[in-house]
């Protein structure tokens, strides 16, 4: 039988003849072809299902107030706010604002959350006063985000079509009829601070990027 | 030393299975869902956040 993987020299070459790469590299001897893809499969579906899982651990509420900087500043705010309790009973969580649903953006999001575990590792916001004074820069990200999306978080549950413009008052159902349905404004155009406080303009000249 | 058409004996074959399904590929598929989130993040730096929809 001839050798299917031939044998190099010099720094490939030690890869390559390393008996575990060896063994990795060719035609499997001792499993059938039935096993490996059966093995293949199982790893494959257990994977995807621990994907998802990890990735929706990491969409909750429990897991954004799980760093004191979310806890004792945004997520106090939150409360009180009608997106916090209503009429209706239904509330939004973090991520249900702060986190785009299409799969794609989701994960973006996800890899551009690694500068929130920088920030956290070197106490970029550990304190009350530090997360003021960046508050007008943290704000102005999340509104220029969802300018460009056109509010679309919001419009996950608020469907301009869906309202009933007669029973909201004479001057929202203007606002909205002239700004709104025709497309002019957004959401977020008009509703800023409904969540959260609005920033203050810190003590230092930190307000670049704020309008 | 091993001969240049030696099989590879079959625990060691078992494991390098084990290995490469719940190590090593599953690694690498983590690693490009990163590349392709990382990507598309440097891209909405360059580019301003993502547009309407």
């Amino acid at each position: 039988m001839s050798d299917p993987l031939p044998r190099r020299r010099g720094i490939i070459g030690c890869i390559t003849g390393n008996v575990w790469y060896r063994t990795a590299m060719r035609p499997a001897v001792h499993l059938s072809l039935a096993f490996l893809t059966l093995g293949g499969f199982i790893a494959g579906v257990a994977f995807w299902g621990a994907f998802n899982t990890a990735l929706e651990v990491a969409n909750t509420e429990q897991f954004c107030i799980g760093c004191h900087e979310m806890r004792d500043n945004v997520y106090q705010e939150l409360q009180g706010t009608i997106h916090w309790t209503n009429p209706a009973g239904v509330r939004a969580t973090c991520p249900d604002c702060h986190v785009p649903h299409p799969w794609t953006l989701k994960i973006a999001r996800k890899m551009a959350a690694s500068k929130e575990i920088w920030g956290k590792l070197f106490g970029i916001i550990d304190t009350r006063e530090k997360f003021l004074e960046v508050r007008p820069t943290l704000a102005a990200h999340e509104w220029a985000r969802m300018e460009a999306n056109r509010s679309a978080e919001c419009r996950n549950c608020h469907k301009p079509e869906s309202m009933n413009l007669e029973k909201q008052s004479e001057q929202a159902a203007a606002a909205h009829k002239a700004q709104l349905l025709t497309g002019e404004k957004t959401c977020i155009d008009c509703h800023k601070g409904i969540a959260h406080h609005l920033p203050t303009p810190p003590k230092s000249e930190q307000i670049e990027g704020f309008d | 030393m091993q001969t240049a058409a030696a099989e590879p004996r079959k625990w060691r074959e078992v494991l390098m299975f084990a290995i490469l399904s719940v190590m090593i590929w599953p690694f690498i598929a983590t690693a490009f869902v990163g590349a392709y989130g990382l990507a598309f993040w440097i891209y909405f730096i360059l580019n301003g956040p993502p547009g309407p929809r």
